[in-house]
């Protein structure tokens, strides 16, 4: 198995350095989920950060429940925010995908 | 068999906890702790997470490096006169800009920025500098514009593209802006070489209209002091985007793709774009300071109603202990 899943909160410097990104897959999602090589420095890493692991289907179900609620949050945006106008920041309506 | 105290002349030394990777780039050691024997060696460009900054935000505008930075107005979602400073270990909030904007260009030092145009609303022409207290008004760009490039210092600075679609061009002498040669590509929200010059920038990326999926640009343009040239695309075309270094080397990191959002990373050596370690959390509306070596993400929109406040760090090369597997 490539990768092994936990969630995990971002608490700045310090939660995922250098050395980290170097010794094994990571990558952050919605919902505090974090993907992560499975091999002993990924592991060591979730010990670290004290990450709750996850099966891959939860994780998942964690990220796509995220992206319904950010989608419904696009969806009440007013509709000069929905396409670029004057004034705002470019969003678009999220999109679920699959978790590596 | 060719022995370690042989080939280095001295045993690998015990230690009861690891160096810093930096401090054993090229050495072997015994970790007694774990019984492990490591070494160090000098990796690729990776990004790590680096100290939040105090208000979460997306297209703010910056100025500095990653010693010392200056980070200011945004969207939050409302528009802010917030501005933090960076002292190369804490951000700290400083005097706040005279009104609320956002997606202004900035380019600069901590200590003497240039915050240009924005939305206040409506999309405006207002200047301000920073002299490392306070914010005063100075000269109005002659075309109001939001989400464009920027580069340069205090008294020698630029901008260039924009809101609403703009080619425009300006440059900054401390006081007055001149409007010189547009960009071949009209576009908004792409990536600049925030630590360019008024002789020498590049622009890539970006929204070139509101169309979809036609809206995002791969283009890359250079600036060289009289005119603006396309010179070699991005691998990936991308909007909402930033980026850090000089026009011969530079990094371009985050944005918005066809399937959402992205956390690539580019590296520009002057001719051409190699993909290098990608951000951890992908996002867009961020905002890119320092060089291709070592720079910030800050803020951004890592969904369409969230503003952040996380930072993370690039730095090239990095350097990362190994432990020695025998197999």
């Amino acid at each position: 198995m490539a990768n092994t899943y936990c969630t995990a909160t971002n608490t700045g410097k310090g939660f995922f350095t250098h050395d980290d990104r170097n010794n094994f897959y990571l990558s952050g999602h919605a919902g505090d989920v974090w993907v992560v090589g499975n091999n002993a420095a990924g592991v060591s890493w979730i010990n670290r950060v004290s990450g709750t692991a996850k099966v891959k289907a939860d994780a998942q179900a964690i990220v796509d429940g995220k992206i319904e609620e950010a989608q419904a949050n696009w969806d009440n945006l007013p509709a000069d925010k929905k396409t670029p106008a004057e004034g705002y920041a470019t969003v678009t309506r999220p999109i679920k995908y699959i978790l590596p | 068999m060719a022995t370690y105290k042989g080939i280095k002349g001295v045993r690998v030394q015990s230690l009861a906890t690891d160096p810093t990777a930096l401090e054993a780039v090229g050495t072997v050691w015994y970790n007694t702790a774990t019984t492990a024997l490591k070494y160090a060696i000098q990796g690729a460009g990776a990004w790590a997470s680096g100290t939040a900054m105090t208000t979460g935000r997306a297209t703010p505008g910056s100025a500095g490096t990653t010693s010392l930075a200056l980070v200011w107005a945004g969207e939050t979602p409302s528009y802010t006169v917030n501005t933090e400073t960076w002292n190369g270990s804490s951000w700290s909030e400083v005097a706040n800009l005279p009104v609320a904007r956002n997606a202004p260009g900035g380019f600069g030092t901590s200590t003497a920025a240039v915050s240009a145009g924005g939305y206040a609303p409506p999309i405006n022409t207002a200047c301000d500098t920073w002299n490392g207290t306070s914010w005063t008004a100075t000269g109005a760009l002659n075309s109001g514009t939001q989400m464009m490039g920027s580069s340069g210092t205090q008294t020698a600075g630029m901008k260039f593209g924009g809101d609403d679609y703009d080619t425009e061009t300006e440059i900054f002498d401390g006081s007055t802006w001149t409007e010189v040669a547009d960009l071949n590509l009209a576009r908004k929200s792409g990536g600049s070489s925030t630590l360019g010059t008024t002789t020498a920038s590049l622009f890539t990326g970006g929204e070139v209209g509101p169309a979809i999926p036609a809206r995002r640009t791969a283009n890359t343009e250079l600036w060289n002091g009289t005119s603006w040239s396309e010179t070699a695309n991005l691998n990936t075309a991308r909007d909402a985007t930033t980026g850090s270094g000089t026009s011969t080397l530079a990094l371009v990191f985050s944005g918005g793709i066809s399937t959402g959002l992205t956390a690539l990373t580019e590296s520009w050596n002057g001719t051409s774009w190699t993909e290098v370690g990608a951000l951890a959390t992908a996002s867009k509306n961020c905002q890119g300071i320092g060089s291709n070596t070592s720079a910030f993400n800050v803020g951004g929109n890592p969904a369409p109603t969230t503003y952040t406040t996380t930072v993370e760090e690039y730095t090239d090369p990095s350097y990362t202990i190994k432990t020695v597997t025998v197999s």
